[in-house]
């Protein structure tokens, strides 16, 4: 059933999806993303940032099920998408480490750590099979 | 969509795909819908738990039924189904016979019958009305030590939980911090009992017959949602990992998602 070839990608890959999923749920739940906020040192989500929050759990919910997909294909097919995501997490990362920066006081470094480690996951994922452009970074 | 040139089976399973992502969704997502349209439904935690406890079981029968449109319909999946759609029937009926006349709603009733009626005309129609009972190489299907295992777990996790209904209906809720006991709740805890109930019968028809992929999917979706949901909670602090919680139930999440995913990654490969 899982066609991607290379067994280390898989395992990578059903651990994104499951903080994928995990992140999703928190969201898109209203208590799970006020305690969300409320543990990272946020305001108090109102309506406005609650409807927001699910939208990014939504963007979650899709992230995993394209894993999925990915792992249930070729890796000669999911190219794209793993470049792709290598991209977007790698945007979110530097998002991250900015935030944490200049951030006065930091509750919990759990979010800065998962997102980091995602990047390097997905990073892992492109370079194990062959979708790297460049050889750039070459080491990952 | 179904692997079948029957139009007929794909436009019945087509409608049950439907209904059950339309309430997976709904419940999950959005149980204050719901909750709106049943009078008898309070806005409650105690109702939105449940509700999203259903969905998640939805989503997991959604699952099946894809994975069946990619590799082709599977006898012990309607062995899952057939019996779901009949119990929720019965459910769906008694519940709402049990409330006052100015409060009953019957649209989950009519969308259960279609259900029922859509899963047996595509069962009827794929395989004809006789049950295969034919027995397996081995036990569960597999020689695999740890799946079998895993798979007597399972039974038995599921089994125990119908038996202690039984004897102490309320069990699940008053075991619960944070859980009312009421007339909707137990009724909530009976359908809880129903999808253990068909859960006991597919689980069964598989140790003779042997393990459907089908159902290891629709298993492993339903525990990761409710492995992800439990730690959502724990991250909220309303369910602890250090006793404050319900421990059975708990440990049932813990193992059937660690026994899920056992399963899928040992078994997927021969699939």
């Amino acid at each position: 059933m899982i066609k991607l070839e290379d067994r280390p990608s898989v395992i990578i890959l059903s651990i994104i999806t499951f903080i994928a999923v995990f992140y999703a749920f928190m969201f898109l739940t209203e208590g799970a993303a006020t305690a969300f906020m409320e543990r990272t040192g946020g305001p108090a989500p109102n309506e406005g940032t609650l409807f927001f929050m699910g939208s990014v759990g939504y963007i979650y919910l899709g992230i995993a099920i394209a894993n999925v997909m990915a792992m249930m294909a070729p890796a000669s097919q999911s190219m794209v998408f793993f470049r792709a995501m290598v991209i977007i997490t790698f945007i979110a990362a530097l998002r991250a480490i900015g935030n944490a920066i200049i951030a006065d006081e930091i509750l919990t470094y759990a979010p800065l750590i998962a997102t980091i480690l995602v990047y390097v996951g997905y990073a892992v994922v492109m370079s194990r099979n062959k979708a790297r452009l460049g050889t750039h970074f070459g080491w990952l | 969509m179904f692997k079948t040139d029957d139009r007929l089976i794909q436009i019945c399973l087509g409608i049950c795909y439907f209904i059950a992502a339309m309430y997976a969704m709904i419940n999950f997502f959005n149980p204050d819908y719901l909750i709106n349209r049943y009078g008898s439904l309070e806005a409650t935690d105690t109702n939105r738990w449940f509700l999203g406890w259903y969905g998640m079981m939805n989503f997991g029968f959604v699952a099946g039924l894809i994975y069946m449109g990619y590799k082709g319909l599977d006898r012990a999946f309607f062995t899952y189904a057939v019996p779901l759609a009949i119990l929720f029937l019965i459910w769906g009926i008694g519940g709402q016979m049990s409330v006052p006349e100015n409060e009953q709603n019957w649209t989950a009733v009519g969308f259960f019958v279609i259900q029922l009626v859509a899963i047996v005309i595509a069962r009827a129609r794929a395989f004809g009305m006789n049950v295969d009972f034919t027995k397996a190489e081995n036990m569960w299907g597999t020689n695999d030590k740890l799946c079998q295992t895993i798979l007597w777990l399972g039974l038995i996790t599921q089994a125990f939980f119908v038996v202690s209904y039984f004897i102490n209906p309320d069990q699940l809720i008053t075991d619960t911090p944070g859980l009312e006991l009421n007339d909707a709740s137990q009724r909530f805890a009976l359908g809880v009992m129903f999808f253990s109930l068909a859960w006991t019968i597919a689980l069964l028809y598989q140790l003779r017959t042997g393990y459907s992929m089908s159902l290891i999917v629709t298993g492993l979706i339903t525990s990761i949602m409710f492995f992800a949901v439990f730690l959502n909670f724990a991250a909220m602090g309303t369910t602890t990992l250090n006793g404050e919680g319900n421990a059975l139930l708990a440990t049932a999440i813990i193992g059937n998602f660690v026994g899920s995913l056992i399963l899928f990654f040992r078994l997927q490969g021969n699939h």
